[in-house]
């Protein structure tokens, strides 16, 4: 992507590898996603004790927030003039699923708590808000596919009504099968 | 006791759904629910060992100061399993 006057700093991470601002910073291909992403937690020296009990969706969240606002990145802004825009396609599926399967037999019925908490795909926008202190708008779309220019003219308005200052926008989608981040600032 | 603790530091980190921590990650004598310690456990947390404990080994908790003893570390979570088996 190239930054525009609106757009600034992003993170990517995708099939292995994390870029920020187009520069490949970490690389760990061939390893299943969930040794991928705690490899990225450790290399990048995160320290979050709440990530270990995260869900893989907000793992991938978390780690490309955390990249992405490295060097304190809001420290001019007050926290209710941080907001979040953000969208995916698949919303908690992964999650859904493990939960589901929790509970479908009658006879060994134990819903899990731990799980549940990430049934809803809004929970990334809390776990990143939590960590930043961020306290402004927030927003979470489910959408078939990663609509960029939506969401960043969706942050744009935000900003221009005077709703916030600065806008942490983006995409994370997690499945079995593939995981996609891609998180950039709006101001 | 040595034997227990190491299968509960396996329920736990199933239970918890704690997927990229390894069982020796674990200290038997950490407090498990410090806001800075290495797990981070909260109140969710504590329904969920709740729940182990009733799944795995047919212990009820009732009482929240009891539990707040029992679930001070995975070596006092050992010994009360040990004390509350038939």
């Amino acid at each position: 992507m190239e930054n525009t006057a609106a757009t600034y700093r992003q993170c990517e991470i995708k099939n292995g590898e994390i870029f920020l601002n187009g520069k490949l910073i970490f690389e760990k291909k061939e390893v299943p996603f969930a040794k991928f992403i705690k490899g990225a937690y450790k290399h990048f020296e995160l320290r979050y004790p709440k990530f270990h009990k995260m869900d893989r969706l907000c793992k991938l969240a978390f780690v490309t927030a955390n990249l992405l606002l490295e060097d304190n990145q809001l420290k001019e802004y007050k926290p209710e003039e941080i907001a979040v825009v953000m969208s995916n396609s698949n919303s908690t599926l992964h999650t859904d699923s493990k939960h589901a399967n929790s509970i479908k037999d009658k006879e060994n019925y134990f819903p899990s708590p731990a799980v549940f908490v990430y049934t809803l795909p809004n929970i990334m926008v809390g776990e990143i808000c939590i960590r930043y202190k961020i306290k402004g708008e927030s927003v979470f779309f489910v959408s078939n596919e990663y609509d960029k220019e939506m969401l960043t003219e969706y942050s744009r308005e935000m900003i221009d009504c005077g709703d916030a200052k600065i806008c942490l926008c983006g995409w994370v989608d997690y499945t079995e099968a593939n995981y996609y981040a891609n998180l950039y600032l709006v101001k | 006791m040595d034997e227990l603790i190491e299968k509960l530091k396996v329920q736990i980190i199933k239970q918890l759904n704690l997927e990229d921590v390894e069982p020796d990650e674990i200290d038997a004598d950490e407090m498990l629910f410090d806001a800075d310690g290495e797990l981070g456990l909260d109140s969710i947390d504590a329904l969920e060992l709740i729940v182990l404990l009733d799944k795995e080994y047919g212990i009820k908790i009732k009482n929240q100061e009891e539990g707040k003893q029992i679930f001070h570390s995975l070596k006092t979570m050992a010994e009360f399993i040990l004390q509350h088996q038939d």
